[in-house]
């Protein structure tokens, strides 16, 4: 049992509080400790920002080409029959007839349409800023290309060997990422949008194989 | 009850613990700092073998095209004619050169002490295997039977 004179609890020589420099040092490693981890976390998510934009923009290069390229496998008849640097006409198979295609870009729409022959244009590929084709020829009959051109038309004293297609895509991004710190970035110069240059050949099958 | 904290004065902060804290704190900065660049560097050799693959794609392409001038695909002469991929009728010794001098300008130039090589197994004839081998500097890549440490390589092997 306790007695009221014994219960009591007391603080002796502690009811100063912190003296002005701890609460000085104290605020100032804190402040500095938040600093460096708000840094850190900003980094991260700007990292985090751009990984992202990264992976978009190879998965869109990607299926960009795999698209097309799977597109312009079945080709039949004549091949490709006229061409330029922004359209192409192409015959490839449709329910077992060779039908002709149009492809061109759609620039207000930022996408490649496609058209079979007496259709309509729709969307093909989205996500394309400008189109760029050369066509690969053998003008000589040497079954080598001599010719790199951005008009073709299909014609006896030529063969198109190669097709080479360039696509600027467009990718959305964080305007957080800002400026152009990551080298080979190119912004379009309206809105959040980044540019990425996608290169790749369509090898016409059959030409001069055998 | 009696709570004593003590009879001699409030003392704070050792020195030891200001220390600990401060030191620990430093290595939860340091540990974040590195697991962040490894993710950057991871993320650089991903586009790194994203720009490989298209142009061993493109490789592959001119090698068919050309392949009685393919050994000329890898040269690093600077002297192919950019406007043969532009419109000028030229000869496929040149052509190749353009080729050459187009990849080691753009492409080549995204990977660190890039090397591009193209051999057949015997001799390059119609039936021969042909490989086309590229590899460049890249700490994070592995030591494998055909790539030594730190050496990223990227292979595609044809029939001619």
């Amino acid at each position: 049992m306790c007695s009221a004179a014994t219960d009591t609890v007391s603080a002796r020589h502690s009811e100063a509080g912190f003296s002005l420099l701890e609460l000085v040092l104290s605020t100032g490693l804190a402040a500095l400790m938040m600093t460096a981890l708000m840094t850190s976390l900003m980094q991260f998510n700007r990292h985090k920002l751009i990984a992202q934009t990264i992976v978009n923009q190879q998965a869109q290069g990607q299926l960009a080409s795999a698209q097309v390229l799977q597109d312009w496998a079945d080709v039949c008849g004549a091949g490709v029959v006229q061409g330029s640097a922004t359209s192409i006409s192409l015959k490839r198979l449709h329910q077992a007839h060779c039908v002709t295609y149009d492809y061109g870009l759609n620039a207000p729409a930022h996408s490649l349409k496609r058209k079979r022959a007496g259709g309509r244009y729709s969307s093909f590929l989205a996500g394309v800023e400008a189109l760029d084709l050369w066509y690969g020829l053998d003008t000589n009959g040497d079954c080598g290309i001599n010719l790199w051109t951005n008009h073709y038309q299909t014609s006896l004293n030529h063969r198109l060997h190669q097709v080479w297609v360039r696509l600027t895509m467009r990718t959305e991004a964080s305007r957080q990422l800002g400026g152009n710190v990551e080298s080979g970035w190119l912004w379009h110069e309206q809105g959040n949008v980044l540019l990425n240059k996608v290169g790749f050949i369509w090898r016409v099958a059959h030409v001069c194989s055998d | 009850m009696r709570i004593d904290f003590g009879t001699g004065p409030a003392h704070g902060f050792a020195l030891l613990e200001v220390l600990l804290a401060l030191g620990l704190s430093s290595v939860m900065l340091l540990v974040l700092y590195s697991a962040q660049r490894h993710s950057q560097a991871v993320l650089v050799y991903s586009q790194q073998l994203h720009h490989a693959n298209q142009l061993m794609s493109q490789v592959a392409s001119q090698v068919w095209a050309y392949p009685q001038h393919y050994q000329l695909l890898t040269s690093e002469l600077n002297a192919g004619d950019a406007m043969c991929l532009a419109g000028r009728h030229c000869s496929p010794a040149a052509m190749t050169q353009a080729w050459a001098t187009y990849w080691h300008q753009h492409q080549l130039q995204q990977l660190p002490q890039a090397d591009l090589t193209v051999t057949c197994t015997d001799r390059c004839i119609a039936g021969q295997r042909l490989t086309i081998k590229l590899q460049w500097q890249q700490k994070l890549a592995s030591e494998s039977p055909s790539c030594p440490l730190e050496v990223a390589c990227v292979a595609l092997q044809l029939t001619l």
